[in-house]
């Protein structure tokens, strides 16, 4: 064998066992879920294999059980209030952190990660008792500004990171020109900064839904969200419906995974940049 | 008739220690196009933010036809700016970006249209109106931003280093377009440069900066042949500054020993009672002739070739003058000089400045300002 064909066979072999260990990586993160989905199809309330008999009788169940209704429209309607605000928050936030140059500006920034970082049973048990302290507990108000607290962090983060590419200039050009504040934001930043604000509220909306723990302490029966009903029925009597929700939050999580790698695509085509590096 | 601009006594520091503009007092007529020209880090950029609304002056006032402004802000200030980077809109076309300014108003849809058209025709742009700004090319983009700083007919134009980025034929192309434009239009333009060749073609009058201080402010012609210092001397055009001691004042006149032998009278450019001396006079003032001839006329100072060098229309000649100063001289003549040949250089009193400052006031005094 000469030089050549064996570092190529080697590599060859090198490539076939990252290649498996990459498939085995896979399965590790989603063999799980990919195991317990199909189950929704069952038409057996049993969790095993193999499926006996194909149905959507557990998606017609949830359909058809108010439980579940009030359920999913009570994450709907809590995930959606709590990313328009938390996305208004996060653009305010990050607009302010970015033009204002004071000094503090780091400890500010640290200070509104936070959310982010302490483990959520520590936010969710003091939301818990300060919303009890001024009787919000068992609200929808408070589940949605509990929401609103741990995902504008992340609008925050996205936004500041399109803000970093942009050009001040350009406000002082829209001054110039007669624009007001308000207008050159409305006018020229944010169209610039869009892509940040869309994938930061997309992350804000996936933080709201997948909350369980502070939704745990926060909501009543009432405002029960999908994953605490989820939470629920698989700790008591367990149906498969749990499984059918879950096809279905899965399906939706895989959604916002496309659309932000589509948004980073565009983005990456029709970069924010300044107009003026297009000709250096 | 109310100057267009005036700067009151005008400071200004961004950390309040040091100073980058110092009692600035100035005031630009109205459709004048004045520059300001400097070294890097003197202040022009400033003096033309605080007069935009983008910083406040520290102290001082200033005034757009006798109003005080400095309270006002930038929006409010119907003041237009060609920036160095053109900061055009990048998410919106060229008409759009020209329209802006008109939206911002509340122009009718009509008027805009016609508008937008007529100031694109004005920077002979007139197709490419539905092009984003990334398409375009340099002097494009140069181009739109003038006709959006103009469509909406502000008081004042304001530029800076607009042509910075731009290669050297399509620089000199648009500084004749920003001119006609400025004569057609006839509203005040204050350009910033750091290109003196370019200030001395387009302005009425230059400012010269240095430190945030104006050293002198004067039409090109006067600048050029009257500097008022040996720095102004030798910032605006090509400058020999020879060293020497005065021996002699009066009715305007200094006459100056050189250190090799000989003196040359000048024209008194200060009222320095000093007796060090830097004469300045234009490397083109100078005549040169082989030999040493006493032509009689004005000034006339020997020395031997030092080295020459051809540039089609005209030849440098580099002279080493007796006592070391290496002397610039461009002349016209084919004649050839060999090195180390002994010449004449002569010109007329009123051709050279004498100066008792040098031209920096914290460093050395370099020999002579022109390299051959
Ligand atoms: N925003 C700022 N904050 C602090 N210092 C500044 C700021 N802008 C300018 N300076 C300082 O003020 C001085 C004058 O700067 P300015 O930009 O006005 O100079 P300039 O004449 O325009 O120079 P250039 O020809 O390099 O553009 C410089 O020393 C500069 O470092
Ligand atoms: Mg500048």
């Amino acid at each position: 064998m000469t030089q050549r064909a064996m570092t190529s066979a080697l590599s060859l072999a090198n490539r076939a066992a990252l290649g498996i260990f990459g498939v085995m990586f896979c399965i590790y993160l989603l063999g799980p879920i990919l195991a317990f989905i199909p189950m929704s199809f069952n038409d057996v309330a049993l969790l095993h294999y193999p499926i006996e008999r194909f149905s959507l009788r557990w998606y017609s169940n949830l359909v058809a059980s108010s439980e579940w209704r009030l359920a999913l429209l009570n994450s709907v309607v809590v995930a959606t209030s709590a990313t328009v605000l938390a996305t208004i928050l996060g653009v305010c936030a990050a607009f302010g952190l970015w033009r204002g140059r004071f000094r503090g500006h780091s400890i500010i920034m640290v200070v509104i990660m936070t959310p982010m970082i302490v483990p959520s049973v520590i936010g969710a048990i003091s939301m818990y008792f300060s919303f009890a302290e001024i009787g919000m507990d068992y609200t929808y108000s408070a589940l949605i500004l509990a929401h609103t607290a741990m995902a504008a962090p992340i609008v925050v983060v996205t936004v500041s990171a399109v803000l970093a590419r942009f050009d001040g200039n350009l406000l002082r050009a829209a001054a110039s020109l007669g624009a007001d504040p308000l207008l050159a934001f409305r006018k020229v930043t944010l169209p610039l900064i869009m892509p940040g604000v869309v994938s930061g509220a997309v992350f804000a909306f996936a933080i709201s839904l997948d909350d369980v723990v502070v939704a745990l302490f926060l909501a009543g029966p009432d405002q029960r969200t999908l994953p605490v009903q989820m939470y629920m029925r698989s700790t008591d009597l367990f149906d498969l419906a749990t499984a059918a929700a879950a096809a279905m939050m899965f399906i939706v999580a895989v959604a916002m995974m496309i659309f932000l790698e589509l948004l980073r695509r565009r983005d990456r085509l029709a970069p924010v940049a300044k107009a003026a590096d297009s000709r250096r | 008739m109310k100057p267009s601009v005036e700067f009151r006594n005008i400071s200004k520091s961004y950390d309040n220690q040091t100073l980058v503009i110092r009692d600035l007092n100035l005031s630009i007529e109205r459709g004048e196009f004045l520059t300001l020209l400097g070294p890097s880090g003197s202040g022009k950029t400033t003096a033309l933010m605080m007069l935009a609304g983008f910083e406040m002056p520290t102290t001082g006032e200033i005034f757009v036809e006798g109003q005080p402004y400095s309270a006002l802000p930038a929006h409010k200030r119907d003041i237009g700016v060609v920036f160095q980077n053109y900061a055009l809109f990048p998410h919106m076309s060229v008409a759009e970006n020209i329209a802006f300014p008109l939206q911002v108003r509340g122009h009718g849809p009509k008027d805009l249209d016609r508008r937008v058209k007529a100031a694109l025709d004005m920077v002979r742009l007139p197709e490419i109106s539905a092009r984003k700004p990334a398409q375009l090319s340099g002097g494009q983009q140069q181009r739109v931003a003038l006709a959006r700083a103009l469509v909406y007919e502000p008081k004042i134009v304001l530029m800076d280093e607009p042509l910075g980025a731009l290669d050297r034929q399509l620089r000199e192309e648009m500084q004749i377009e920003i001119k006609s434009i400025h004569a057609r239009v006839g509203v005040t333009f204050v350009y910033v440069t750091h290109d003196q060749g370019e200030a001395l073609t387009m302005s009425d009058r230059v400012a010269i900066f240095r430190k945030g201080v104006i050293e002198q402010i004067a039409d090109p012609q006067t600048l050029y042949d009257r500097p008022c210092n040996a720095f102004v001397a030798t910032f605006i055009g090509d400058s020999n500054l020879l060293r020497g001691t005065i021996v002699g004042r009066g009715g305007g006149q200094a006459t100056v020993a050189m250190p090799g032998g000989g003196t040359l009278d000048a024209r008194a450019g200060d009222n320095g009672a000093g007796k060090d001396a830097y004469v300045s006079v234009r490397p083109e003032k100078i005549d040169v002739s082989a030999g040493c001839i006493d032509r009689g006329v004005g000034n006339i100072l020997a020395g031997t070739v030092d080295k020459t060098v051809f540039f089609g229309d005209h030849v440098k000649v580099s002279i080493r003058l007796e006592g070391g100063q290496l002397l610039a001289v461009k002349t016209g003549t084919t004649e050839p000089y060999k090195n180390g040949q002994t010449v004449t250089a002569s010109w007329r009193a009123e051709d050279c400045v004498a100066f008792t400052a040098p031209p920096t006031r914290d460093t050395a005094v370099v020999e002579t300002t022109v390299q051959v």
